[in-house]
């Protein structure tokens, strides 16, 4: 097999000028020059030492070092987070931009989708939008007048066709849009995120043709964020961060390598508490009645007993909250979580499963929630302390206290049977079934 | 096999834009077929515009200022000046603004960014046509019947556009960087109306001025079309010569900045 792409040390400087960003005036640049001439340059002492840094500018490596080699027929996906340099990788290699060091040698035509519709205007009807788009992705004409029907067909906006594009919904807006690129024979396909168009009939269409287009024999490069979409599509993936390459391995490997680099990096994020103190007059309560029943902290511990608010979904966790009695009482005290999901809606609310103690002292309630109960996503526990004997039974509650977010990790769900994408809803029980043949 | 390497503008860089040709004439193609959507009277825009300027200018000029008009109906003279200004004007502004009103464009998809520009000016010499219709019709109605020298009318186009699309070229590829240019560019066409002769003939300006005045390019090309058109008599050819000199330097010097600044179009844009 010969090499499609060929990258060789490729690295990608932006300069950031903080006062002029991006487009500059003429007049900074005038007033510049003057400064320079009448030496009114204003130096602080820190500049002197090093003569050629310019104070208002700043380099910004969006790729660094970075080598790797394409077979042909392959087909490789580029993961990584937000600013990892997967855009600016795509953009050299659809030579939208020019590397500042290395070299990329490719064999073979090259088509880029980097978004859907580039080029459509909304005054234009959608068949003249078509031969428009068409003709910017490189399409000859000949060749869209031949695949004319076929695009339109898989559009599905056949009876608008000649109406101007923007009197469209938005769904039939990128439909056509998306069909116009479906439709492109390049050797070499680099495609950026843009499959997720349209509801889920047509996303389902562009899944298949983006295997068919994918399939045969074609170079594909491939950025994206959905593990799952990358597993269906692609047998190696290039990970990068900060603009380095990490890995370029199987995608499994690099998939799973990914998804727990994320894991631990957004622990700290703003939605995830994995911990919360309970300071009375300082923390916001919303039921706080009783002077003799303290709730003192809670937390939520993975199944290695660590504290985290990113779970596996294939693990155990527990939800642990402590509370002190003050002072022995004559009715029961029950601690209860209430879970709810990301948008506030109540998912479940969860009892101990012995009446509680009433003396004074110090307790520590433990709830178990075992793997796949709850699904992907993310979820708040509000605990709350209750006696149910009373005609005002809320101690103490505090909404949102908790918050954590599931995960999937690759190849954990032994149940998939090959299907790669979301499983929706917010829970994912192990139910007991049997199939079996009568 | 294509090697994509720093400051390396590629090796077929004209077989390139000759690939893209396709484009080329969509990009030309969509913006004449966008400019009049949602119009009323539609197209006939582009001959109501150059036909009330004319009337405009002649009242101005002719009747209030009483301008000479060298024995000819002074709407003619008007609009054998109006004819290459505003092609010349439409030219040099579409294309200096071509390239940040196709920035989702430049920053999406590669093709030669030469093309973007190219276009604009194909959708100007399109509209330069359909006016040419109007000075048929005007010659006409005046009983005025071109000489041999209309021979020279395709000559003057080509240097009118060479012109524009030099100065066209420079003002584009600063724009990008520099948005000043957006400002700055209809400021002095704006300017440049009255600093050539196209409301009045060129002989109103004194003798000892003029070296000074022909140094605008538009002048000599103005007194070129005139020549042409109406068979006047004397022209100074040394402003036509200059105006050759100059388009010819601003194209090759255009394409050549152009051509250096295209390759970070799409990080600056």
């Amino acid at each position: 097999m010969s090499i499609a792409i060929d990258v060789e040390s490729l690295s990608k400087r932006y300069v950031i000028s903080h006062l002029n960003k991006g487009a500059q005036s003429i007049r900074e640049v005038i007033g510049g020059y003057f400064s320079k001439l009448t030496g009114t340059e204003n130096h602080s002492p820190i500049d002197e030492g090093e003569p050629n840094v310019n104070s208002s500018t700043e380099e910004f490596w969006a790729l660094k070092d970075i080598s790797f080699k394409v077979l042909e027929g392959e087909r490789i996906a580029v993961i990584g987070g937000n600013g990892a340099g997967k855009s600016t990788l795509l953009k050299i290699l659809s030579r939208i931009t020019e590397p500042t060091a290395g070299q990329v040698s490719i064999r073979g035509k090259v088509a880029s989708l980097l978004e859907v519709g580039t080029g459509f205007h909304p005054e234009l009807s959608g068949r003249e939008n078509i031969y428009l788009n068409g003709a910017i992705l490189g399409m000859p004409r000949r060749e869209i007048q031949r695949k004319f029907d076929q695009i339109v067909e898989f559009s599905g906006v056949e009876k608008f066709i000649d109406t101007p594009v923007k009197f469209y919904s938005s769904g039939m807006y990128v439909r056509l849009a998306f069909s116009v690129s479906a439709w492109l024979d390049p050797d070499i396909l680099i495609v950026d995120e843009v499959l997720s168009v349209g509801d889920q009939a047509f996303q389902k269409k562009c899944a298949e043709r983006m295997k068919e287009l994918t399939g045969d024999g074609r170079t594909v490069i491939f950025v994206s964020h959905s593990m799952a979409t990358v597993k269906s599509m692609c047998e190696r993936a290039l990970y990068l961060k900060n603009g380095r390459l990490i890995s370029f391995s199987p995608v499994e490997e690099a998939a799973t390598e990914y998804v727990r680099t994320v894991m631990t990096e957004t622990e700290q994020r703003k939605w995830h508490c994995e911990h919360f103190e309970y300071i009375p007059g300082v923390t916001e309560v919303y039921h706080e009645n009783n002077e003799y029943i303290k709730c003192i902290e809670g937390w939520i511990e993975n199944s290695e007993g660590v504290k985290a608010s990113m779970l596996p979904i294939h693990k155990a966790f527990k939800v642990v909250v402590r509370y002190r009695l003050l002072k022995s009482v004559d009715f029961r005290v029950v601690p209860t979580f209430h879970f709810y999901t990301e948008d506030g809606g109540r998912f479940f609310v969860s009892y101990p499963e012995k009446s509680a103690p009433q003396l004074a002292g110090v307790y520590v309630a433990v709830c178990e929630v075992p793997e796949f109960l709850v699904n992907i996503g993310r979820f708040s526990v509000c605990p709350v302390l209750s006696s149910f004997e009373l005609t005002d039974p809320v101690h103490f509650s505090l909404p949102n206290a908790l918050r954590f977010e599931m995960m999937e990790v690759p190849n954990s769900d032994d149940r998939r049977h090959g299907w790669s994408g979301d499983v929706p809803g917010p829970t994912r029980p192990r139910l007991k079934w049997s199939v079996s043949i009568e | 096999m294509l090697i994509l390497t720093n400051g390396v503008t590629i090796k077929n860089y004209w077989r390139d834009i000759w690939r893209h040709r396709e484009m080329f004439f969509f990009l030309a193609w969509r913006d004449i077929l966008v400019r009049y959507k949602q119009t009323v009277v539609g197209a006939s825009w582009v001959l109501i515009r150059p036909l009330l300027t004319m009337l405009v200018f002649t009242v101005v000029f002719g009747r209030i200022a009483n301008l000479p008009s060298n024995n000819m109906p002074y709407s003619l003279l008007v609009f054998t000046g109006l004819l290459p200004w505003s092609f010349f004007s439409s030219a040099l502004s579409d294309c200096s603004n071509s390239l940040v009103s196709n920035a989702h464009l430049l920053s999406k998809v590669y093709f030669p960014r030469l093309i973007v520009p190219a276009s604009t000016l194909l959708v100007c010499i399109v509209d330069f046509a359909i006016s040419c219709s109007l000075l048929v019709a005007l010659l006409f109605w005046y009983g005025y019947f071109p000489t041999w020298k209309i021979l020279f009318f395709p000559m003057f186009t080509m240097l009118t556009a060479v012109c524009a699309f030099g100065l066209g070229l420079w003002a584009a590829a600063l724009t990008v960087r520099y948005r000043d240019f957006r400002h700055l560019v209809p400021f002095f066409l704006q300017l440049g109306v009255y600093a050539s002769p196209v409301g009045y003939a060129t002989n109103l300006i004194p003798e000892k001025w003029r070296v000074i005045y022909y140094l605008n390019p538009m002048v000599g090309i103005i007194d070129g079309f005139r020549w042409s058109i109406l068979g006047e008599k004397d022209i100074y050819w040394t402003g036509v010569l200059f105006a050759v000199c100059f388009s010819m330097l601003v194209l090759v010097t255009g394409l050549r900045f152009f051509r250096k600044s295209e390759a970070t179009f799409a990080d600056v844009i």
